[in-house]
């Protein structure tokens, strides 16, 4: 009589009937009462085991595990928040330089005894002046380059006035472009919690 | 946008995960909670408790996507680490598990039975022994009556359907240990249940 199967091997005869087995298991799972009694009760167990039921959580389980998940943020995500967030630099400093600019006008020519209308107009004025000169270096630029025939320096006769003038236009444009910037990348939508269905 | 979650495959699901998608997420969950809460709650027999063991399973798993090596199985790597949490739980409540099956390195029947303390100190409410029968009245006795290691080992083969490699990895043991798990398991199952085998 040869050896007698090994739990492995019953369990091969109970599930798949012993169909991979050497021809000699075979016969020997055929002829052994005893075998034959440890693969039928394998079986029947299995037939038990089956019966468990999966239990399912109390409902509304999905959301309390979400509620403490952290997924990670996509990369193209994580661009735009550095993206927002080097905006929001270039939106302060721009205010800032903004304030600074007119606080100074003010303070320069406020003693003077005019009105704040004045002092804008004056500025704004000196901004015209400081354009109209960067045109004018421009052209120089394309003079020396024999594009043109004319022309004139940047820094030639530059005024107080038109610096302060130009910064505030520079501050102004930063503005104007910080807020359109701001406007065009708008805060994309964040991985929010729907409502559960569960 | 993605869509049929249900038929994308464990590993499409991280994958959503990583970029951020949370209906992966939660089709994740979805197709888990049940075999993930169903095998901790035969393990701890407390409700409440297996809910807060299945959920911090989640949890720790989603949220720690970036270490799963893809070459194993997801569901594998999930049962390893809500496994991980009901013995490390069961560990600490070492009293309670001494006091029925004997030390978790009791091996043979003398040791375990030199471990073990009187049945009364495990302080179970009447409502879980109520919930215990309705569960699955004496199969889900008998399973309740192994040690936590047999218990967890034949439940994942039997209930779940893990290979015995897999198995080994969620229980982090060698494959014969799991081998001698589920033959010691069934050896006592056959016994408790003896008259509902009977041909």
């Amino acid at each position: 009589m040869s050896k007698h199967l090994t739990q492995d091997e019953i369990e091969l005869f109970a599930n798949a009937g012993g169909s991979p087995a050497p021809e000699a298991r075979r016969a020997h799972a055929d002829t052994c009462a005893r075998c034959l009694e440890d693969i039928r009760a394998w079986r029947a167990l299995d037939g038990l085991l089956v019966r468990l039921r999966q239990i399912s959580p109390a409902p509304g389980f999905t959301s309390r595990v979400m509620g403490r998940v952290r997924l990670p943020v996509p990369l193209h995500e994580r661009a735009l928040a550095l993206a927002r967030r080097r905006w929001a630099v270039v939106t302060a400093a721009a205010a800032t330089l903004a304030l600074t600019v007119t606080g100074s006008a003010y303070w320069l020519f406020g003693s003077q005894g005019l009105t704040p209308l004045e002092v804008g107009v004056f500025v704004l004025g000196g901004a015209r002046d400081l354009a109209v000169r960067g045109l004018l270096a421009l052209g120089r630029v394309a003079y020396d380059f024999g594009l043109v025939d004319a022309g004139s320096t940047f820094a030639d006769q530059l005024s107080p006035t038109q610096a302060l003038g130009g910064l505030a236009l520079a501050g102004m444009m930063g503005l104007l472009a910080a807020a359109t910037m701001m406007r065009l990348m708008r805060p994309a939508p964040r991985l929010v919690v729907t409502p559960s269905r569960d | 946008m993605p869509v049929g979650y249900s038929d994308q495959s464990d590993q499409d699901l991280v994958q959503g995960c990583l970029r951020g998608d949370e209906r992966a997420a939660r089709e994740i969950i979805r197709r888990f909670e049940k075999p993930v809460f169903s095998l901790i709650y035969r393990m701890v027999r407390d409700r409440e408790l297996a809910e807060d063991l299945s959920q911090e399973a989640f949890v720790r798993t989603l949220n720690n996507l970036r270490r799963y090596d893809p070459s194993y199985k997801f569901s594998s790597w999930l049962f390893k680490i809500a496994y991980n949490l009901t013995i490390d739980h069961l560990r600490k409540k070492e009293l309670e598990v001494v006091s029925i099956h004997g030390a978790p390195d009791a091996v043979t029947p003398d040791q375990q039975a030199a471990t073990s303390i009187a049945l009364e100190t495990r302080h179970e409410r009447p409502d879980q022994l109520f919930e215990a029968r309705t569960l699955g009245s004496e199969i889900e006795e008998a399973i309740d009556e192994l040690r936590p290691e047999y218990r967890t080992a034949i439940l994942l083969r039997h209930v779940e359907g893990h290979s015995y490699e897999e198995i080994s990895e969620i229980m982090d043991v060698p494959l014969g240990t799991v081998k001698t798990y589920i033959h010691r398991a069934r050896g006592e199952l056959k016994i408790a249940l003896l008259h509902l085998l009977e041909p």
